[in-house]
């Protein structure tokens, strides 16, 4: 109880103190909204509002998706070849090492701007893959060689050994991945749309640069919220599945 | 590996085994077990007695020699630790080997069930590894060999890591699964009073080699054999021919 209402009683102390001082210091509201005046904002826009943050959502969790499974099933490939493993993972490093802001603007133009939910989606799954992938390569090798043994005196073939064995082994290094990869793939989904930025994209990265572009300022923020809100949602529904999956038989959830 | 002969278990024909390091972990061993037969390896630690049960499953190859052996699906192996699948319960972890050999449903439940009779554990089938104690971790890895009604049963310092109280449970217990079951056991074991207590022949090695062959003469069928002078004696033949002496010892 404690662990949640300690940060919330925070939250408020924090809120309050910034409506004091916003009304007290008499400050501009194109420079700092009070948080009321953000409240305000969110009611008064929540259609828009709503709408942009169904299309970052839509963004956000095709790019998850991908990320995840072309990640472990990537892994996979790793772990059974590593002559794939050898010729594909400096390009793999290469890509994630690129900023995407740079590479954005190509995928755009090559998926063309018929297509620019694709092209987003593209561009978060960039962002979002790396550590799904690292971290199911690490999962899948970090197997007991032991429990190996046990498998091949089993006589498993390579996918009951990877069903069997490998894969819930290496769950909680794919689910740690899957926390990483959630969230980057929010932060992908805002990055492409202000790179695409041009009204083509009506997530919330474009409301708030067209707020901005308005001065205003309370929208802006309310956007913010809303993202903030998203990616805190994403976060605890991945802890909220690793809680499940792992909580009956891994160390980790063992007092 | 090729098939063991109709008279024998398994045997072994000048075997060696050489790491890439140029380190010979194993010179020149031969030996043949018999059906039906409880061996144990003895040998200090180091001396290549887990590398040669690992050999004779086919887990590791060998750099020259003969292993005649049964095919790996009919040979059971119990590691130094349980090795158990954490996110599956007991009875899961068992019927897996047979899941896997493509039995049916019926024939696995059967098994599984009789396995987990033969070491005690039938009230625990629903159990996650976790739930047990070291000891039952050890059952389990046992029945999931067993399950396999393997004629070969290779077991490597499976009792090593127990407290002794345990470890003599176990000790008696396994005697009488393979009074039961009449498999062939080899049992890799470092200590003396194990292999004197559970085997009807002890082989001991040193440096990679088998050194000496020692029956054990076994007055007794029960526990009180521990008690006997002839359990006293195939300890005094062991430690002898590991290069210790008992009676100077104590």
């Amino acid at each position: 109880m404690m662990r949640f209402a300690i940060p919330l009683i925070l939250g408020l102390a924090l809120l309050g103190a910034w409506e004091v001082w916003v009304v007290a210091a008499e400050i501009p509201r194109f420079v700092l909204p009070a948080p009321s005046a953000i409240g305000r904002a969110l009611v008064d826009n929540a259609a828009a509002l709503m709408a942009a943050l169904w299309v970052t959502v839509r963004v956000t969790a095709m790019a998850f998706f991908w990320a995840v499974s072309s990640g472990v099933a990537l892994a996979v490939i790793f772990t059974r070849a590593r002559l794939i493993e050898m010729a594909l993972y400096p390009y793999v490093v290469t890509l994630q090492v690129t900023p995407v802001v740079a590479i954005a603007p190509l995928i755009l133009i090559w998926v063309g701007f018929d297509h620019v939910d694709r092209a987003l989606v593209i561009i978060a799954w960039i962002v979002a893959f790396f550590p799904m992938l690292t971290n199911s390569v690490q999962g899948l090798r970090s197997v007991e060689p032991a429990l190996h043994d046990v498998m091949t005196l089993s006589g498993a073939n390579w996918w009951q050994r990877l069903i069997h064995l490998e894969l819930p082994a290496a769950l909680p290094s794919i689910l740690t991945g899957a926390k990483i990869s959630g969230g980057l793939a929010l932060i992908g989904a805002v990055v492409a749309e202000f790179v695409a930025g041009s009204g083509a994209s009506t997530g919330l990265a474009w409301r708030i640069i067209e707020a901005g572009n308005r001065l205003q300022i309370a929208t802006m923020f309310a956007a913010l919220a809303l993202l903030s809100a998203l990616g805190i949602a994403l976060f605890y529904t991945l802890t909220l599945a690793e809680f499940l999956l792992l909580r009956r038989w891994h160390d980790s959830y063992q007092r | 590996m090729s098939p063991a002969p109709e008279n024998t278990s398994i045997a072994l024909e000048n075997v060696s085994l050489h790491y890439d390091n140029g380190f010979a972990a194993l010179r020149d061993v031969t030996a043949q077990f018999a059906p039906g037969s409880f061996t144990a390896l003895v040998g200090p630690s180091g001396c290549g007695k887990s590398t040669l049960l690992r050999a004779m499953a086919g887990l590791l190859p060998i750099s020259s020699g003969r292993i005649t052996a049964p095919p790996q699906s009919d040979i059971g192996f119990v590691f130094q630790e349980p090795t158990l699948l954490a996110w599956k319960s007991v009875f899961e972890n068992i019927a897996l080997p047979l899941r896997i050999a493509g039995l049916g449903t019926s024939e696995i439940d059967r098994r599984t069930h009789a396995a987990l009779q033969l070491v005690g554990l039938a009230a625990r089938a629903d159990a996650l590894p976790r739930q047990l104690s070291g000891g039952m971790k050890m059952r389990v890895s046992l029945a999931r060999a067993l399950a396999k009604q393997p004629p070969l049963l290779l077991m490597d310092e499976p009792f090593a890591a127990l407290d002794e109280l345990t470890r003599f449970k176990l000790d008696d217990d396994l005697r009488a699964i393979w009074q039961q079951q009449n498999c062939s056991i080899i049992f890799v074991t470092h200590s003396v009073t194990e292999a004197a207590y559970l085997a009807e022949r002890a082989l001991v090695m040193r440096d990679g080699r088998l050194t000496e062959k020692i029956d054990i003469e076994r007055s007794s069928q029960d526990t009180a054999f521990r008690a006997s002078p002839a359990f006293h004696q195939a300890c005094q033949n062991i430690s002898a021919a590991l290069g210790h002496d008992l009676e100077a010892a104590e």
